[in-house]
């Protein structure tokens, strides 16, 4: 993947599995972001594909790939502010619906039905993920770490098969981050598979079985968390080559 | 929908009042401003949409509103169409040129799209003064008929006016509609954040447009029933002056609210006629009060009511 | 096709284009410094007409001394304008289009009462009769037009990148904090930009008013494509609104003389927006990679 004359992503190869949480790992300006923006459809790979269980998805726009069952979140928090929390999460579930303005016209039941789905799924939501509480509130006014999980709650509504988590501990106090880390391992067991960047080493430690490490755009490491910590070539790309 | 008692007491003493309004306007000319600003809340409404809620900066409602008005007139004057025929097909025909005028519009954003769609209002604006053939050119049209209804011809200011207030209040309703259902959320969602709305699977291309077509249908509805009202219109009434009336409308009634759009018509349409006691001062003293609200009322006069409230709990 | 015809209306084109690229870097300026977009650039435009129309034929100075004055009082009511347009700079650019817009029909009717509604004659100052280079007929406001307004464009360059003040200016534009904590006067700094801005327009005003009525609401259709000229060349880059205006111009001649002079705006727009779908941020905006 190429900006300009900036290779930001070289030849990576990278393969998630159902079921599973891949973590992904790297120093500043790794391309972890990058990859995030082209798995998801909001960069066009120069060169390569993103694949879905055997769908090519690397021609599709964003919304496409979320229909496909591919959802993520932020780095720096994407919410619509001036909704509720509860509308937030119920757009969320825009691509498990289909109620249009045409239907207005001519099957206006199906709109109040589809309607009701979407608050009661909400809703559901919400309990599980403890934001009952704010439901009415608007996004904008939340605490940093309740609008981190609206996030999700959000993500979590489009009902996706893959759930791309972009760095969802940033910011958030040691008892957040273990809340953080109850509802990833909830997620996980519903059989979500889970691609998660993180700079937080401890969480990634726990609860990732399979960790990669990006540096300059290119892995450099694959494996297990013991296996990570033990590698030489983790330890250069964070903290640089030892000097002799 | 739980209403409180007072709520629903004061809503049918201002129906009530709103149906026999025109017993108690004995003025012509106040009748007609009343109708103007029924008028305007339907383009402003239909603005508020795409401007509003969906967040894009969209400035060819004037022109819209002029292709609503020349369809209606030229069907019924060439065409010799009753009314009932030409309004929906106004509407159906600006509704077909907001689908068309959207799609250059959809990958620019901001400030390049503002010149966007006022250059497609321009080119639309010197289609209406050079077409001559179709539209009479800068002559404009003349001798539109005045709508029958059960046998009457609507064609004063005091019979038009409830065949504008049922569409004007249907209008509104509609848009309410629209704002709380899964299509008015797409919508909010886009304004807010684009990346977002797309990640979770809303095509904001796609609404783009269907926001296009609203508001540009509810500037042609107001065109086709402004076109029989004063039975003459021409190319002048459409341009640049028009759509900054329009804009300013929007924004001193309140932005992206229900309300705003039915104040800003009204405070604007009463304050300009009301200001024409200053003559030369008029228009001066128009846009001070334009600029004063911009800098100091930007949410629009819709909050002035919570802000009193806020202030005198003493927050 | 005749050389001497395209000679002819590629000069005509430059003329009013290059009208056009003064009034669209005084947009591209003025945004860059105080992410002002001022829609009532068309309304200075106008009263740097005015203003010239004043010196040279009320009062009857010379030429030179009637433009410099002129510019010189726009320029002065552009510097006093910033206190009122400070509020209006980096908010929604809904609300900065209505309150500049406010601002400028105020100043037309403020003009409108001052001078009347009546066009008025704005003599040219090298006469009317056009000048023949060769085969080619050019008119001597045009030459005019040549002769000053690339002084105007070298002079404002030469001050912005070499003298103390046009330093400080370009530094606070870039980075208004760090130039603030620098010790730039902030609002002065702006309230520069939009003096030079509106001189810029001034100048516009006193060269096209020749050729144009000087009207109050000459502004308007100039100030329209002054911005669509800074858009097409891509918003904020001054050179981008020179090369924007220029061609706007080329393309109305040219688009007046082949195809019809009723349709030349049409004409215009249709290109701006031809271009700017293949390049959303205008000819020198930047490439999107995004897919969206």
């Amino acid at each position: 993947m190429r900006f300009g004359g900036v290779v930001a992503l070289n030849h990576l190869s990278l393969g998630l599995n159902q079921g599973e949480i891949l973590g992904l790992i790297g120093p500043n300006g790794s391309g972890k972001s990058t990859l995030f923006n082209v798995v998801t459809g909001f960069y066009r790979a120069n060169e390569g594909k993103v694949r879905l269980e055997e769908e090519d998805l690397t021609e599709l726009y964003p919304h496409e790939i979320t229909e496909r069952g591919l959802a993520r979140t932020f780095q720096n928090l994407n919410l619509f502010n001036r909704m509720t929390v509860l509308e937030n999460v119920m757009v969320g579930m825009h691509p498990r619906t289909s109620a249009g303005l045409r239907h207005f016209f001519y099957n206006p039941a199906r709109v109040v039905r589809e309607e009701r789905w979407m608050r009661k799924g909400a809703q559901l939501i919400l309990k599980e993920l403890d934001l009952e509480e704010y439901s009415r509130e608007q996004a904008k006014n939340l605490p940093y770490g309740v609008q981190r999980r609206v996030e999700i709650a959000r993500a979590m509504a489009t009902e996706p098969k893959f759930l791309l988590l972009d760095e969802p501990a940033a910011g958030l106090n040691v008892a957040e981050t273990e809340t953080l880390q109850e509802t990833i391992g909830r997620i996980l067991e519903k059989g979500i598979a889970i691609l998660l960047v993180e700079h937080n080493m401890r969480l990634v430690m726990n609860i990732c079985r399979r960790i990669c490490v990006l540096n300059y755009g290119e892995k450099v490491a694959e494996g297990t968390p013991a296996e990570i910590n033990e590698s030489k070539a983790v330890i250069e790309a964070y903290l640089g080559k030892r000097k002799r | 929908m739980e209403l409180s008692r007072t709520r629903k007491i004061s809503y049918v003493i201002i129906g009530l009042l709103l149906v026999f309004l025109p017993t108690f306007v004995k003025s012509i000319y106040v009748m007609h401003i009343i109708n103007m600003v029924l008028i305007y809340t339907v383009i402003i409404s239909g603005m508020n949409i795409i401007m509003g809620y969906c967040g894009q900066f969209m400035l060819a409602q004037a022109a819209f509103y002029g292709i609503g008005a020349y369809t209606s007139a030229i069907l019924a004057t060439r065409l010799g169409l009753s009314f009932w025929i030409c309004l929906p097909s106004a509407v159906i025909v600006t509704c077909v040129a907001g689908l068309l005028t959207s799609l250059p519009c959809l990958k620019v954003r901001g400030h390049y799209l503002a010149i966007v769609s006022l250059g497609l209002a321009v080119v639309i604006h010197e289609a209406m003064v050079n077409l001559v053939d179709l539209t009479n050119g800068p002559g404009g049209i003349i001798r539109i008929p005045a709508p029958f209804l059960f046998g009457m011809s609507l064609d004063t200011d005091h019979r038009y006016y409830h065949l504008l207030l049922v569409l004007t209040i249907l209008s509104i309703l509609f848009v309410k509609l629209i704002l709380e259902s899964r299509v008015g959320r797409a919508f909010i969602a886009i304004r807010e954040s684009y990346t977002a709305a797309e990640a979770m699977g809303i095509n904001h291309r796609f609404y783009k447009i269907i926001g296009f077509m609203l508001s540009a249908s509810y500037a042609g509805l107001a065109g086709s029933l402004y076109a029989h009202l004063v039975k003459f219109i021409s190319p002048d009434s459409f341009g640049l002056e028009e759509l900054l009336l329009e804009i300013a409308m929007l924004l001193v009634g309140g932005i992206g609210t229900l309300a705003g759009p039915v104040l800003g018509a009204t405070v604007l349409s009463f304050g300009y006629e009301y200001l024409r006691a200053l003559k030369g001062l008029q228009m001066v003293v128009y846009g001070l009060m334009i600029l004063l609200s911009v800098i100091f009322i930007p949410q629009g006069l819709v909050t002035i009511k919570d802000r009193v409230l806020a202030f005198r709990r003493g927050s | 096709m005749n050389i001497g015809l395209t000679i002819q209306i590629l000069l005509g084109g430059l003329g009013i284009g290059i009208i056009y690229s003064l009034v669209g870097m005084g947009y591209s300026m003025i945004y860059r410094s105080m992410g002002l977009i001022n829609f009532a650039h068309g309304s200075i435009f106008m009263i740097g007409a005015y203003m010239g129309l004043v010196f040279y034929v009320t009062l009857k100075f010379p030429f030179p001394i009637a433009f410099c004055l002129g510019v010189l009082s726009t320029a002065a009511i552009g510097f006093f304008l910033e206190r009122i347009l400070r509020p209006l700079s980096r908010i929604d650019l809904m609300f900065m289009l209505i309150g500049t817009l406010a601002l400028g029909i105020v100043f037309d009717n403020l003009a409108l009462i001052i001078w009347g509604a009546e066009g008025l004659q704005f003599p040219a100052p090298l006469g009317e009769k056009p000048v023949s280079l060769g085969n080619i007929m050019i008119e001597p406001q045009t030459i005019l037009i040549f002769i000053i307004a690339p002084l105007i464009m070298v002079f404002l360059q030469v001050f912005m990148s070499r003298s103390k003040t046009g330093k400080a200016m370009r530094a606070a534009a870039q980075d208004r904090e760090t130039a603030g904590a620098m010790g730039i006067p902030l609002n002065r700094m702006n309230a520069l930009t939009l003096a030079i801005g509106s001189a810029m327009a001034a100048v516009a005003g006193i060269l096209a008013a020749p050729i144009f009525l000087v009207s109050t609401n000459m502004g308007w259709s100039v100030a329209i494509k002054g911005f669509a000229a800074a858009i097409l060349g891509g918003f904020g880059n001054p050179i981008g609104a020179v090369i924007g205006g220029l061609i706007f111009g080329i393309i109305e001649a040219a688009s007046a003389f082949f195809i019809s002079s009723t349709y030349k705006y049409t004409i215009s727009f249709a290109v701006t927006i031809a271009v700017l779908m293949f390049k959303p941020m205008g000819i020198f905006g930047e490439p999107t990679i995004e897919k969206m």
